[in-house]
This record gives C-alpha cells, sequence and structure tokens, in this order.
C-alpha cells in the first residue's frame, strides 16, 4: 500500500509565558492508503495537537520546532501558507472536530456552509454543488436532506450536526481525514450509527483516515493500526489486533485494564497510580507511574523496539528482558 | 480563477449584508408587539424618516424663500411654526433639518461604522503588532475630548456640511472599533473558526464571512444610539458656528439665528430645538430596545 503522510520526529510546543511546553515531542506517524490509523492516549497528551500540526492550525501560542510532514511527496512544513490553505486544508486533507455544536457558524444554514466549502475548493455552479451536498447528506443518514439543507444550526441536534460536518469533510474528496474526537460529544447510541456510516463511506470513497480518541473501544472497532500516545510520546503502535491483544507496554496494558467491562461488576476497577508527568523527562516518559520501572527507567531514553511483525514498544525493561 | 473568487467573495458580501438587515428587521418587527422600547422607538425614527424622506413633498414652502414683508410672524395657520427674521417658513425649516439630520446620521454614523467595525477586526482578529498599531490611534484620538478635536477638524478644514461629516466620522469611529475588537477578540477562539480554518477559508472570508455576522450586533446598538450622540454633536457644532453655514436649515444653525431673538420670536429657536429633542430621544429609545435584544 502507498503511503499518504508520513511524519518525522515531528516536535510541537506551546510558548506559555515565554517558557516552551513540549505538547509533542518526536513523534513519527504513518498513514498508508485506505487505512483508518487510530491514535489513542488520555487527554492532554498531545493528540489534538498532532492533527493540528500537520493542518499548521496551531493556535497562536503553538509552535512547530522541528520534524517534517511527508504528504504524497511534498513536505508540509515547507509550503507557503498560501498553498496550504488553498491546496491542502479541506481539499486534500480535512479536519472534523470534537463538538460537532460549536464547529458551525451559528449564522448561516448548513446547506449555506458546505456549498461554501465545495465552491471554495472546485470550479462547480451553486446549484451542482447543491445537488452534490444533499446527495452528500443522504450518504451520511440525514434523512430529509432537502429540508435539513435550510436549516440552522441550532436546530439540528448533536448526531445530526456531526453527521452534517462529516458530510462537509468529505466535501471535496480529500485523500485524508482527520477525525478529532467527532463521536465524543455524543451519545452512545448515536455514536455507533455514525461509526457504522463514517466507517462504510470511507471504505466506499477510499479515504484514509487519522483517527483521534481516548475511548479505546472506538478505536479498536475502527482503525486498522493505532498509536499508544503518553505524553506527546508515542509508547506504543502496531496492529489493531496485535495491540489489543498483546499489549506489551505496561501503559497500553494499564488502558485496557481498566476498561470496565473486562470486570466483574462493582469489583473495584485497577487503574494507572499518578498523574500524567513532566512532558520532558530524560528516560521514559512514563516511569514515575510505572510498575516495573527501575533506576534504568529513569536515566535511559530508548526507542521503539520492533517485538513482532507491525508491533512496536518503546520500554526499557521490555527490551532488558527479551535479551 | 480570481474572477470566481471574487465573485464568490461578492454574492458572499451580498448573502451577509442582506442577512443583517433581515435579522436587524425580524428583531424590529418581532420586538414589536412585545418590547414598548422598540415600538416607541420605531415609530419615532419611522416618523423623523418619512418627514425628512419626504420634505420637499410634505414642506409647504420653501426654506429658503425670504419675504422680509413676513418677518417673525408668530404662528398661524398660514405658518404653523411662525416666520423667522428673513420672513422665511420656519415650518419648512424644521422639516428640512430633519432631511439634514438624516443626511448626518447616515453618512457619518456610516463611515464611523464601517470604519471602525474593519479596523477593530483586523485589531482582534491578528493581534500582535496590527491590534498595537490600531488601538494606539484610538487611544491618541480619544484622549482628545471629542468636542475640541471635532472642532479642530472643522477648523482646519473650514465649516460646511462635507467637512461636518468628515469630522465625526474621524472621531467616532474609534468607539466602534474599541466595541468590534474586544467582539473578536472573544469570538476568534469559537471553534467554528478553527474549523473554517481547516477547511481552507483564506483570513479575508473568515473574518469578514464567519466572524462579522456574529460580532457585529454590539456595533449596530451602538451605532443607533451613537445617531443620537451625532445628531446633538452636529447641532452644538452648528450652533457655535464651525458647522453648517446659514442659509442651510440645520437645526443647531437655526437655534443659532433664532437665540437673538428668543425674547421678542420665541418660535425660531424652539421648533428646531424640539425637532433636536424628539430625534435624540427616538434614536436613544430605539437603541435600548435593540440592545435588549439583539446583544444577549
Amino acid at each position: 500500500m502507498m503511503e499518504i503522510l508520513a511524519i518525522k520526529k515531528l516536535a510541537t510546543h506551546y510558548i506559555v509565558n515565554k517558557l516552551s511546553v513540549v505538547a509533542v515531542n518526536h513523534v513519527d506517524l504513518l498513514v498508508k492508503e485506505r487505512q483508518i490509523v487510530g491514535i489513542v492516549g488520555e487527554s492532554g497528551c498531545g493528540k489534538s495537537t498532532i492533527a493540528n500540526s500537520i493542518l499548521r492550525i496551531l493556535p497562536e501560542t503553538g509552535k512547530l520546532v522541528s520534524g517534517s510532514v511527508m504528504f504524497k511527496g511534498a513536505n508540509l512544513m515547507d509550503l507557503k501558507e498560501r498553498e496550504m490553505q488553498h491546496d491542502i486544508r479541506g481539499n486534500e486533507i480535512s479536519m472534523i472536530f470534537q463538538d460537532p455544536m460549536v464547529s458551525l457558524n451559528p449564522v448561516f444554514t448548513v446547506g449555506s456552509q458546505i456549498v461554501d466549502v465545495m465552491k471554495l475548493h472546485q470550479t462547480c455552479s451553486t446549484r451542482e454543488a447543491k445537488a452534490r451536498a444533499i446527495d452528500l447528506f443522504k450518504k451520511v443518514g440525514i434523512s430529509d436532506p432537502e429540508s435539513r439543507f435550510y436549516n440552522y444550526p441550532h436546530e439540528l441536534s448533536g448526531g445530526m450536526i456531526q453527521r452534517v460536518v462529516i458530510a462537509m469533510a468529505m466535501s471535496c474528496q480529500p485523500s485524508l481525514i482527520i477525525a478529532d474526537e467527532p463521536t465524543t460529544a455524543l451519545d452512545v447510541t448515536i455514536q455507533n450509527q455514525i461509526l457504522n456510516e463514517f466507517e462504510n463511506l470511507v471504505r466506499e470513497m477510499g479515504v484514509s483516515v487519522i483517527w483521534i480518541s481516548h475511548d479505546l473501544g472506538i478505536i479498536s472497532r475502527i482503525s486498522d493500526y493505532v498509536y499508544v500516545m503518553y505524553a506527546g510520546r508515542i509508547l506504543e503502535e502496531g496492529n489493531v489486533e496485535s495491540v489489543f491483544q498483546h499489549p506489551l507496554h505496561p501503559y497500553t496494558q494499564g488502558l485496557l485494564e481498566a476498561n470496565p467491562i473486562y470486570h466483574e461488576p462493582k469489583s473495584e476497577i485497577p487503574t494507572i497510580r499518578g498523574e500524567l508527568s513532566e512532558m520532558t523527562l530524560d528516560g521514559c516518559n512514563f516511569y514515575p507511574r510505572c510498575q516495573n520501572s527501575n533506576k534504568v527507567c529513569s536515566t535511559e531514553d530508548i526507542a521503539l523496539a520492533k517485538v513482532a511483525e507491525d508491533h512496536f514498544v518503546r520500554c526499557k525493561q521490555l527490551a532488558i528482558n527479551s535479551s | 480563477m480570481n474572477m470566481t473568487t471574487t465573485s464568490a467573495e461578492t454574492t458572499h458580501g451580498i448573502r451577509y449584508l442582506r442577512h443583517l438587515v433581515l435579522r436587524i428587521g425580524k428583531v424590529i418587527t418581532g420586538g414589536f408587539t412585545q418590547d414598548p422600547n422598540i415600538r416607541v422607538g420605531s415609530i419615532m425614527v419611522g416618523i423623523l424618516l418619512i418627514v425628512g424622506l419626504l420634505a420637499p413633498l410634505i414642506s409647504p414652502h420653501d426654506p429658503y424663500q425670504q419675504d422680509l414683508m413676513q418677518s417673525l410672524n408668530p404662528p398661524s395657520w398660514k405658518h404653523p411654526f411662525g416666520t423667522d427674521l428673513y420672513g422665511r417658513d420656519v415650518f419648512s425649516r424644521v422639516i428640512y433639518g430633519a432631511w439634514i439630520a438624516i443626511k448626518i446620521c447616515v453618512i457619518g454614523v456610516g463611515i464611523a461604522f464601517v470604519g471602525g467595525n474593519i479596523a477593530g477586526a483586523l485589531a482582534g482578529y491578528y493581534g500582535r503588532w496590527i491590534d498595537t498599531i490600531i488601538m494606539r490611534i484610538v487611544d491618541s484620538i480619544m484622549a482628545f475630548p471629542f468636542l475640541v478635536l471635532v472642532i479642530a477638524i472643522m477648523a482646519i478644514f473650514g465649516p460646511g456640511l462635507g467637512n461636518l461629516y468628515f469630522a465625526i466620522a474621524v472621531v467616532s469611529w474609534c468607539q466602534y472599533a474599541r466595541i468590534a475588537r474586544s467582539k473578536y477578540i472573544s469570538e476568534k477562539e469559537a471553534d467554528y473558526v478553527m474549523a473554517a480554518k481547516s477547511v481552507g477559508f483564506p483570513d479575508k472570508r473568515i473574518i469578514f464571512g464567519h466572524l462579522m455576522p456574529n460580532a457585529i450586533a454590539p456595533t449596530v446598538v451602538y451605532a443607533s444610539l451613537d445617531c443620537a450622540l451625532v445628531i446633538l454633536l452636529a447641532a452644538s457644532l452648528s450652533f457655535i458656528g464651525v458647522g453648517a453655514q446659514p442659509p442651510v436649515p440645520e437645526w443647531g444653525a437655526q437655534i443659532a439665528e433664532g437665540r437673538q431673538l428668543l425674547q421678542v420670536a420665541w418660535w425660531v429657536a424652539t421648533f428646531p430645538a424640539l425637532g433636536i429633542m424628539y430625534t435624540v430621544i427616538g434614536c436613544s429609545i430605539l437603541g435600548d430596545g435593540l440592545r435588549d435584544r439583539l446583544v444577549t
């Protein structure tokens, strides 16, 4: 399969009061054609920052420090702002945001907003754009798309709006969709419907997807390949089957352990002790919370090591034990 | 390519203007039955608009027509508001004064509204040095007492109605810029702005197409209140002789003409003064009503 997106050693910092806070620390990430890649990790580990770094829409305080983002052979970091805006955003790579209720402009109808996006990137008349928009609305499961077209965002439910946003993300036939926790704000039944529709549509259109979530269930269900992030670094990556069946990193193990569905009702659920630590430690980021850690972990850094076909882990103890 | 972008921009601009007008229209018609402020304010301003726009049809006499034989006639059926020193009909002059007041509001406030919104949008959206430059200009204009600065400008460019519009616009855009800026700063963090960026809209579209409709309400309200202030300001300037010059039937100028005659002919100064009072009260009440409904 061909690579669509290859991120190499991406580092993003936030400058707060002249101090820089590391949000993404030398992350490598690969997305292949027609692949759904999941990024999973707890809040504040840098998942969304990766997404924003790819599109270069970081807030004012965010700064891309180093690394390259190769997209179809071009480095997005080197593109001019104008090329980025005109050729990449919305056209080649589009993004779906977490909270659908606030990601549409409240004063325009949803139809006019999707038509605007299409006319921005493609030469087509308003009528053609409208026909395509209604077609897309049907595909993402919006009932009565012709009249929904003229609704304002506040007139639609959260699930409906997220469908509109998904339709908008697909409207220009992008090669890559970045979905930043698109189902987090929805209730479980709607989440399920939207996941199904989204997956079918994506597979049908052959789009690659980066799906960001902190929900292991969603990630295991939708993605082909998964990255487990912690404090700005990738701790484990691999095929979904391999990572979820045989989690090797203590953090991944801890996350899966903490899932209530694997436990008796009312029994105590194991947790990962401690809190998210400093992003920049000399050794492994996770060692202050790790049950297997010892002195080596706090001093020496370690690279991602291959443990199986399509399965990489960043853990000193594992490397020591296996050798 | 260039053609299509410009046409897209124009259609967007038209759509957005239509949206704004419809929204204000909806607020006024919707509030008409419920909100006494909007009801009274819009009726008062509506009457003023009708009188001003139809001035040539309504006024019984030519406001410039002198008739020295009829000098200082008290109010009568022929001259409802009496006549002034030169025998001109005060009623007609007050009606033409309404037309001038409308022009001052539309041109003076209009320029200030548009300019202030654009400046505030740029300052609020981009921040950094653009913000610093624009807001320091605003600060330095506002450091002067309002009236003194206007008088200074009028003194430099010479008296007259044309310069009056200009002088009013120069000093009053600052308030709009400040109000707009604060709104843009809070609004630009909204997710739909991020979403608009992520689909590749250029900054121009984001500022004027996406943010402005959401950020314009407070300045619309301020504009309706500002109309009252601007009419007062224009009248004061004309009164002290740096604004509209005689024989232009501007209300302030008329009061100035009638001032010395107050003891012999009270009607020459009183009726234009009532005109000013009526307009200012109407604009203020309408502005209050709009504020309650437009700004949440």
